[in-house]
């Protein structure tokens, strides 16, 4: 569903109203950032990269049609901003060997953490082990509830290979996750 | 202590619900809209001089090149010459091609600024 809010302000900004383009980025900001943070290590290379898409909306924002779902369209250019800042950058990370478990991973102390917060600790570990595409795409769907379709436009994959994918995330994560939790029984 | 184990496919959603949103620096707003209002004024440029390259253009067939027609007249075609007896009009062909060619380099050096101008948007 089409926000009309974003698409008043899109009309201001290419009226040449740039400080009307704050209150786009104030609608998407921390969730395009809190998704960036899961695939990069800290929050400067995230700030970095947010900032980064930011500015590719406001320069492409001429070519946005406005039939168009203006927030698939901006993690379109979030998913392939980030993917190439990557690359650019040589900021992905070089997953964990699958046999070892890191010493800050595992929750040793029972107290520090509640049951619910260690699942939650897990899942960022465990999301951490995948490519940054893949982050980003079960973020798109578990935090953010896009659709399939959006995704699929989102990624530029079929609606098929979505699907697929985002099985073999979810069964990766669900492993990992699992694993980590008996471990920390041993 | 024994945890809850087993995590299921479908319990993914209830941990992604749980994560909590992040926000960025208090100044990253403000920093954003000023590397915008950049971008906005490198755009500005840009189209200047994308304008007075199309105008550099236009300039070009409409005077000069008839006018560097008159000019190869005068050396080519004997008897012919670049003057204007009946308003008293005389001009040194030596003068008018120096004159045409810093027209020209202007007029190129112009070009060449669009032709930047377009790639810097293209990159």
């Amino acid at each position: 569903m089409k926000n009309p809010n974003d698409l008043f302000y899109i009309q201001r900004v290419k009226a040449g109203d740039i400080r009307a383009f704050s209150m786009i980025v104030s609608n998407y900001q921390k969730m395009v950032f809190t998704i960036v943070l899961k695939i990069v290590e800290n929050r400067e290379d995230a700030e970095d990269i947010t900032q980064e898409i930011f500015v590719k909306v406001f320069k492409s924002l001429e070519r946005f049609k406005e039939e168009s779902e203006f927030s698939t369209w901006l993690y379109r250019i979030a998913y392939n901003t980030t993917i190439s800042e990557l690359r650019k950058r040589k900021l992905s990370f070089v997953p964990m060997d699958d046999n070892s478990v890191p010493v800050n991973e595992a929750v040793t102390d029972e107290e520090e953490l509640e049951p619910a917060d260690i699942k939650l600790h897990y899942l960022d570990v465990a999301l951490k082990k995948l490519p940054p595409d893949e982050i980003f795409l079960v973020s798109l769907y578990y935090f953010k509830e896009q659709s399939i379709e959006a995704i699929s436009e989102i990624s530029n994959l079929s609606v098929a290979n979505v699907k697929v994918k985002l099985y073999r995330i979810r069964k990766k994560l669900a492993l990992e996750i699992n694993r980590l939790l008996q471990d920390e029984d041993k | 202590m024994k945890t809850n184990k087993n995590l299921s496919e479908d319990k993914l959603q209830e941990l992604f619900n749980k994560i909590p949103v992040e926000e960025p620096t208090p100044d990253f707003m403000e920093n954003l809209l000023l590397r915008i209002e950049k971008e906005a004024l490198r755009e500005k440029k840009r189209q200047q001089w994308i304008t007075a390259g199309q105008i550099a253009a236009s300039l070009s067939g409409i005077l000069i090149l008839p006018a560097l027609a008159v000019y190869l007249c005068t050396i080519f075609l004997p008897g012919f010459s670049f003057s204007f007896p009946k308003i008293h009009l005389h001009f040194d062909p030596k003068l008018v091609a120096i004159g045409f060619s810093i027209l020209m380099l202007l007029i190129l050096d112009t070009l060449f600024r669009m032709h930047a101008a377009n790639r810097s948007k293209r990159d």
